[in-house]
């Protein structure tokens, strides 16, 4: 039997888990479309072609990247719920969750600086020069691309917790973690970025851009599904 | 030498189901690179002939061997694991770490071939060929050390407990490292001899 604190905190739960959705949709929607990050401005874009991206599109970057800063923090109200349902998996003491749930955090910080600074960018473009722009715009893609191991390990942790789950009632499938294993594959192709100005290990790239963020976004669209039928999978039994 | 009773063949996959999907999304990332490279090569034949003229095709002969032979020595280990209740243990963990050291092996001679085409004033950024084969190479070595560690921890925990999960831990680690082979068979022959006429 279900007491009625238990079924408030299965539906706060599932409120964290759809927290999920609404950051791959808010951030598809503020970061990519509307702030002209999709496809991104080119890594071997001169000073002069970058001082020109932020005064042509001024006014949607900043409103781009201040709702890429308002959706953001739905990534670790999500990992929150994802990191409390690996706890379910691995027990008490577990430190794969708290992995999760760090990973969390550190990701949504890392989105913050590199947006801060290309909202920065943005700002008083009148008074800057080229090569300040293109600095501050340089100093937010080192931000996003190559910090990218807080967000790996998320990867590693999630699939160890539920590969490594022998418990009766399963609550992620076993492809789900060797799925997380190969996306966490992927993301590595963004610590290549400082090397290259062009050609697909650039941040524009091939790999980098579209195959690494792209199989981070894929990522999470599908966890974000199984993680909110595992939680009610865990109700249901807690109703039995 | 052992005799085996066959086992009937049965539709099954070796290994943990989920093992042939990371096989598959990986390869296709490495399918991706080979094909990008080989399209690169197309177009700029003459750069590529002179980056490829600094590869040595012989150390790449030898790195095929070793991880071939790792690869045989794994199929072995997996050979012997199909029947656990008889299964010599201790045969199993010394063909896994035979495989694990051949590993190695390969891992101290991809550096020595880092020094000396590096020593040759070649990096990261010298050419678009330099690029691929430092990028392809160093993510593939990524994968032999990936697949040491695994196959060090199966043979020492899986292999050491004879539970059920020990046939599916060593075949599902003998697929990754039959992969890790498969995509130097394709790395080989692609970077250090076929040369752009």
């Amino acid at each position: 039997m279900i007491t009625k604190k238990q079924q408030h905190n299965f539906l706060i739960w599932k409120i964290c888990a759809l927290a999920g959705p609404v950051y791959v949709v808010g951030e598809a929607l503020s970061w990519a479309w509307l702030g002209g990050f999709l496809p991104p401005p080119a890594q071997n874009l001169s000073a002069d072609q970058v001082l020109a991206f932020y005064t042509d599109n001024n006014l949607r970057i900043r409103s781009g990247m201040m709702l890429t800063l308002f959706f953001a923090p739905f990534y670790y109200i999500w990992s929150n719920a994802v990191s409390k349902l690996m706890q379910r998996a691995e027990g008490e003491g577990g430190m794969l969750s708290n992995i999760e749930l760090m990973g969390g955090f550190a990701t949504v910080i890392v989105t913050f600086a590199s947006v801060a600074a290309w909202l920065s960018a943005s700002l008083h473009t009148d008074q800057k020069t080229a090569s300040d722009i293109l600095t501050i715009h340089d100093y937010g893609w080192m931000w996003f691309n190559p910090t990218v191991m807080v967000t790996f390990f998320q990867f590693i942790a999630f699939g160890t917790v539920f590969l490594l789950d022998n418990g009766e009632s399963r609550l992620m499938p076993d492809w789900m973690s060797w799925f997380s294993y190969a996306m966490a594959g992927t993301l590595l192709l963004a610590l290549l970025t400082p090397f290259f100005n062009e050609g697909p290990f650039a941040w524009h790239g091939l790999f980098t851009y579209y195959i690494g963020l792209g199989g981070y976004f894929l990522w999470i669209t599908v966890a974000c599904y199984y993680v909110y039928k595992a939680i009610c999978h865990l109700e249901a039994i807690e109703k039995a | 030498m052992s005799t085996y009773n066959l086992p009937k063949a049965t539709p099954k996959l070796p290994g943990a189901p989920g093992i042939w999907l990371f096989v598959l999304l990986d390869s296709s990332i490495f399918a991706v690179l080979f094909l990008s490279f080989t399209l690169e090569k197309i177009a700029n034949p003459e750069t590529y002939a002179t980056g490829m003229s600094s590869m040595d095709a012989t150390l790449g002969s030898i790195n095929t061997i070793i991880l071939l032979t790792s690869s045989w020595l794994m199929a072995l280990a997996t050979q012997e694991v199909k029947y656990l209740s008889k299964a010599n243990t201790r045969k199993i963990k010394l063909l896994m770490s035979a495989a694990a050291a051949l590993g190695i092996v390969f891992i101290f001679c991809k550096v020595n071939e880092y020094v000396h085409v590096v020593g040759t004033g070649h990096t990261l950024n010298s050419s678009s060929f330099h690029m691929y084969y430092f990028v392809t190479t160093g993510l593939h070595m990524l994968h032999v050390l990936i697949g040491i560690i695994a196959l060090g921890l199966v043979a020492g925990i899986a292999v050491k407990a004879k539970s059920e999960n020990t046939q599916h831990a060593v075949e599902s680690v003998a697929t990754y490292w039959h992969m890790v082979d498969f995509l130097w068979v394709m790395i080989f022959p692609l970077f250090y001899l076929a040369v752009p006429k």
